[in-house]
């Protein structure tokens, strides 16, 4: 069958090149149209409890893409025109901004937030500062003063030091475009800020605004990485196919892969130019092994004309199996990733499938046929041979192989196993810092989040929701109001939440204005009638509208808000435990609590689905890892060798990532994920060829040797020229990406190392028989001393 | 099924075999069993384990972001008591370390104050009192307690000498005790007033002050009452005596109005701040009478309550406080948040 494959190829060889040249030219118009962006939506899984109530209720209770500006001054304190006119300029330039909801911008500026006053003439609200800024120093004074007497102004939107003032503002989910609205509020931000006044900003908008803003900076490293690969290759290998045919096969199936996505509807996240890279890295060890293989083959035939086309046929069918495995491995193990319900996840498993599966023609096809036409195969570039340098590593490698040290290095695999398996159980999911991960702690949107922690109560923000549909009125009730009430007090106990905020908050402010501003009175009222009245009251004098950030229209059901100071795993989880603890012990005779809106409400969704299938993905894919080994190598025994190498850079690096706090987040699934098939292709090269070996009658030391010399160099050539190239994306201003390199290259550093000293020597001590065929074989019978 | 080595395993099988065949199919079956129950084994893993969430434990502090502490009193040995929401009850020492006292109500306590021997009281809303005869080890609930069909809300209480008390609060809540607060009866019938604060006067006389700027004057402890004419109209909020002749009243608007006779006449004073004042009271160590109200405002004047000053507790703290409490050189304050002030320094506990 692969012999059939092969010869067809090499007789063939126009004919398959021109096809592939043809499909890459037509896909690379489609790749080249390919849309780069963010979608939150796609990062919500959309049937998870949390998720159905934000959405239910988002364009109500806010949404998770809420922006907070903050505008602060170092000297006196906002109550200054300058400050007051800003506030002003900003929140009516917001009105402008694309997909803003026109509804949803609070500010001391804006109609929303109003001062409840009681005088011998009646109740009466009116806003604080809208349409027009104070005229004079009394106006100013008086406005003052309203904020102080108003905890829901003074705290929430006004800081305690009275330095800084704040404007927030939501967007219509379905329509935001992120980079438009980063742009167009930076703008703005532009506009008003001085030496005197500082502008802080930031929510998810802004936060994936600044990823956007760094993907010119982000494709530089791409190139550079490239350049740097190339390069390396050039010096290693010395010849221009070795660098010339990888480099092919990774722009072929980048461009079939982008081009397929294209078609198939999907776009492409700049977050994940990350996995593109670990992908294109299989591409070019791949295309290395059969160029590497190739010119082996070279040294064993005699010169002549058809020299190169039969290296190339004899590499294409030796590879043709380690490589489909390896390309199979990697896109079954990542495929289980699309049992997640997130659906950025499923597109990211559908794109990276179909990019690893391109690999099959683009490395395992395209690199040998390409080899088919080299004219002058012997011979090299440039004089400098490392050659040398690396067979000193590979000897070493052979001999802790063979010698009595193997069974140090099984002791030793043993051991690292264990306790990195030990200490990849503390992996955290969720953010393990403050801020966000993506970015460095350095950068402007770390800084500008943690200011406004500093002086208000926390930006990101989680609704939870108690009432039930169609029952009208029932948040204005006595138990609904208390229920409430006492959530509140009970949830921010937890530190890390600086305060919430709800409609039982209004109602003991009004209860206190009623009563002459006598702050005996700021609570809620004692019974139904009294809260029942004070909520009559709040209504008759406020406008439709005023009351959405509480309550929807029909008073059917009210959100209490928390602010919370950070994101962390350990936060949420901590809070959403405490909420349900809550509910269970405060149930309610009518309506329900309905967790969970808000960022950190679909945040905590996301998280515990990406906890819930932590086991589940790793178990799966291993699973299905075994399965590939077991039929492709009729073994059972097979699939457990595999395994080994895997599991130990498993392990390795999700200690790495428990030790390096970077946590388990939807960033950093995908390339888990894409890790676990990642650990087996060096592993696969090496123990096919010592199989090889051996069936042609090679004695198992000579095997070891022959395999760890060919497709050994291979390995290291690939895993060095790689790490480096990856470990240049330490550079990068995102955060994210930069320890995604560092984690790739430790990856491909731990895959290295086990299939080069830590395989042979199992397959040394343990001679399983897919390998060494059964011992009956007399092609075998002689090998081994016999026991009896 | 395969083997794991069939070049390595006869040595193992046909050595076992020897002793016993059926211990060397065993082992056989066991070692060739292994990949398929690390299969199963992933498979089930992958299928059925779904780790939950797990939330870290929190534990309330002392004091909570949304208490609010209305009442204060010297605590027997040293230190201070405070009362206020959810009918907490808390110790201060002069460390400022809290130690929470077990209540005997949820509802809202609105004032503490003690006598002599570890005996104490704190009112509050719905007409809660609560007693204690051992030093604040336990409160209990008082029963009995007159009550109105419209609101029971007690403000203040405070104490007089062999076991007196009087309580002041909505519906014109005027209560009595005699007895440190066991039993307690009305010293006037409901109205529709609310009284907020009561002097006992040396020699058992009481001054009463409340809504709209109404007084009420009984020179025998409740027996005849007069109503003194009031130069305002705004709630007056608190009354202090220094003397069994002058006192020092104070009310919403900065109100600050003193008398020399009992509380028969009185005049207003100025006084710059026009914040809310909710708390006045006599400092006899230092000679001087103090106040507090909304938003940080406190007032200061001396003996003759003519030259009042006011100001700010702190520029960054604007928090409302209901009671004031001079003790030693400095005074306690109790409200939106707890503290201490020198006249110059103010120290919130706790934030």
């Amino acid at each position: 069958m692969i012999e059939k494959i092969a010869a067809f190829c090499m007789r063939r060889r126009a004919l398959v090149a021109g096809v592939i040249a043809l499909l890459t030219l037509v896909l690379s118009w489609f790749a080249l149209r390919i849309e780069v962006r963010t979608v939150f939506e796609d990062m919500l899984p959309s049937r998870h409890e949390y998720v159905q109530t934000h959405q239910k209720f988002k364009d109500t209770f806010g949404g998770s893409n809420m922006v907070t500006i903050m505008l602060e001054v170092d000297k006196g304190d906002i109550f200054d025109m300058e400050v007051l006119e800003k506030v002003r300029t900003l929140t009516l330039g917001l009105r402008e901004v694309s997909a803003v909801n026109p509804f949803q911008i609070t500010s001391l500026a804006s109609k929303k937030l109003k001062e409840v006053r009681a005088s011998t003439d009646g109740i009466e609200t009116r806003p604080l500062m809208w349409p027009e800024l104070p005229a004079n120093a009394e106006e100013l004074a008086a406005l003052k003063q309203a904020v102080l007497r108003n905890p829901l102004v003074y705290g929430p939107y006004v800081s305690k030091d009275l330095q800084a003032a704040l404007i927030t503002v939501d967007f219509i989910d379905r329509e935001v475009d992120y980079t438009k609205v980063f742009e167009e509020i930076g703008a703005l931000v532009k506009k008003v800020e001085s030496d005197r006044v500082g502008v802080r900003v930031v929510g998810a908008p802004i936060l994936y605004g600044w990823v956007e803003h760094y993907l010119p900076e982000t494709l530089k490293l791409v190139a550079a990485a490239l350049a740097l690969t190339l390069a390396m290759l050039f010096l290693l290998l010395r010849t221009w196919r070795g660098v010339i045919l990888p480099l092919l096969a990774g722009a072929v199936s980048a461009t079939w892969a982008l081009g397929i996505c294209n078609l198939l509807g999907i776009h492409f996240e700049p977050l994940v130019i990350v996995v593109a890279m670990l992908i294109t890295s299989r591409a070019v060890s791949h295309s290395v092994q059969i160029v590497n293989r190739f010119d082996d083959e070279l040294e064993h035939i005699s010169q002549g004309i058809e020299t190169s086309r039969q290296a190339a046929h004899v590499a294409l069918v030796d590879l043709f199996r380690p490589g489909m495995v390896g390309v199979i491995a990697d896109a079954a193990c990542m495929a289980v990733v699309a049992l997640s319900p997130i659906p950025m996840l499923q597109k990211l498993t559908l794109l990276s499938v179909v990019w690893v599966m391109t690999l099959t023609i683009s490395a395992v096809i395209l690199t040998p046929v390409l080899l088919s036409w080299i004219r002058q195969p012997k011979g090299t570039v440039h004089g400098l041979n490392l050659a040398p340098l690396l067979r000193k590593v590979l000897d070493f490698a052979l001999w802790m192989a063979l010698s009595r040290f193997r069974y140090v290095v099984i002791g030793c695999s043993v051991l690292v196993l264990l306790s990195s398996g030990y200490y990849a159980f503390k992996l955290k999911v969720g953010d393990a810092n403050p801020g966000s991960p993506i970015l460095w702690p350095e950068a402007t949107y770390n800084q500008d989040s943690t200011a406004i922690n500093n002086r208000f109560d926390g930006v990101d923000r989680m609704f939870v929701v108690v009432g039930q549909d169609g029952k009208e009125g029932l948040v204005k009730s006595n138990e609904v109001l208390q229920a409430m009430n006492r959530f509140q007090r009970f949830m921010e106990v937890q530190p890390e939440i600086g305060g919430s905020i709800s409609i039982a908050d209004v109602v003991p402010v009004l209860n206190r204005t009623l009563r002459e501003g006598n702050p005996r009175y700021e609570e809620l009222g004692a019974t139904a009638a009294v809260n029942g009245s004070l909520m009559a009251i709040l209504e008759s004098v406020s406008e439709p509208g005023d009351m959405d950030r509480f309550v929807d229209s029909q008073a059917a059901n009210g959100s209490v808000t928390l602010m919370f100071r950070d994101r962390q795993g350990a936060t949420i989880r901590t809070a959403m435990a405490r909420v349900k603890e809550f509910v269970a012990q405060n149930p309610l005779q009518t309506g329900e609590w309905q967790l969970a809106g808000g960022l950190i409400g679909i945040t905590a969704a996301m998280n515990e689905v990406i906890l819930a299938s932590q086991i589940e993905g790793v178990a799966l894919a291993l699973l299905v890892l075994m399965i590939i080994c077991t039929v492709v190598y009729r073994s059972t025994v097979a699939g457990m060798l595999f395994m080994l190498p895997v599991i130990i850079s498993n392990t390795l690096t999700f200690a790495f990532m428990a030790w390096k706090d970077i946590g388990m987040s939807i960033n950093t699934v995908p390339v888990a994920a894409l890790g676990i098939g990642l650990g087996v292709d060096y592993a696969f090269y090496i123990a096919d060829r010592i199989k090889e070996e051996i069936a042609i009658g090679t004695s198992p030391e000579n095997a070891i040797r022959i395999a760890l010399n060919s497709a050994g160099m291979g390995v290291l050539v690939t895993a060095s020229v790689l790490i480096l190239s990856t470990l240049l994306w330490w550079v990068s201003s995102l955060r994210f990406q930069a320890e995604m390199g560092l984690l790739m290259a430790i990856w491909l550093g731990i895959s290295a190392m086990s299939a080069l000293f830590v395989l042979p020597s199992v397959i040394y001590v343990f001679r399983p028989d897919f390998i060494f065929g059964r011992k009956d074989r007399p092609l075998l019978a002689g090998l081994q001393p016999q026991a009896h | 099924m395969d083997r794991i080595s069939s070049t390595v395993e006869p040595e193992l099988t046909s050595a076992e075999a020897r002793h016993s065949g059926l211990r060397g199919k065993v082992v056989k079956v066991t070692v060739s069993s292994i990949p398929w129950l690390i299969i199963g084994g992933l498979l089930w893993a992958g299928l059925f384990i779904k780790p939950q969430p797990e939330g870290g434990t929190v534990k309330p502090p002392e004091l909570e972001r949304r208490d609010h502490f209305y009442g204060i009193s010297p605590a027997p040995d040293g230190g201070v008591w405070v009362a206020g929401s959810g009918g907490k009850i808390l110790a201060v020492d002069n460390q400022g370390r809290v130690r929470p006292m077990a209540s005997a109500t949820q509802q809202t306590l609105q004032d503490i104050a003690i006598w002599d021997g570890g005996r104490g009281v704190a009112v509050g809303n719905e007409g809660a009192v609560l007693i204690t005869s051992n030093g604040g080890q336990s409160w209990s609930a008082v029963d009995g307690v007159p009550r109105s069909a419209v609101a029971n809300k007690l403000t203040r209480v405070r104490v007089g000498a062999d076991g007196q008390a009087v309580a002041t609060g909505e519906m014109g809540a005027l209560l009595f005790s005699k007895d440190y607060g066991a039993t307690w009866s009305r010293l006037r019938d409901e109205e529709d007033v609310a009284w907020n604060d009561v002097a006992l006067l040396p020699g058992g006389g009481l001054v009463v002050v409340g809504e709209f700027g109404r007084i009420l004057v009984s020179p025998d402890g409740g027996g005849t009452w007069q109503t003194p004419k009031v130069p305002v109209e705004s709630s007056l909020m608190s009354v202090a005596f220094r003397t069994a002749t002058d006192g020092v009243a104070v009310g919403l608007e900065g109100v600050v109005l003193t008398t020399r006779d009992g509380g028969r006449n009185w005049q207003q004073e100025k006084q710059g701040n026009h914040s809310h004042l909710f708390d006045v009271a006599w400092d006899a160590a230092n000679q001087r009478w103090l106040g507090v109200g909304a938003l940080g405002a406190w007032v200061r004047a001396g003996i003759d309550a003519t030259d009042w000053q006011s100001g700010q507790l702190d520029e960054r703290d604007l928090a409302w406080h209901t009671r004031i409490l001079p003790m030693g050189k400095e005074a306690w304050l109790a409200g939106a948040n707890i503290g201490r002030w020198d006249g110059t320094l103010w120290h919130a506990l706790g934030r």
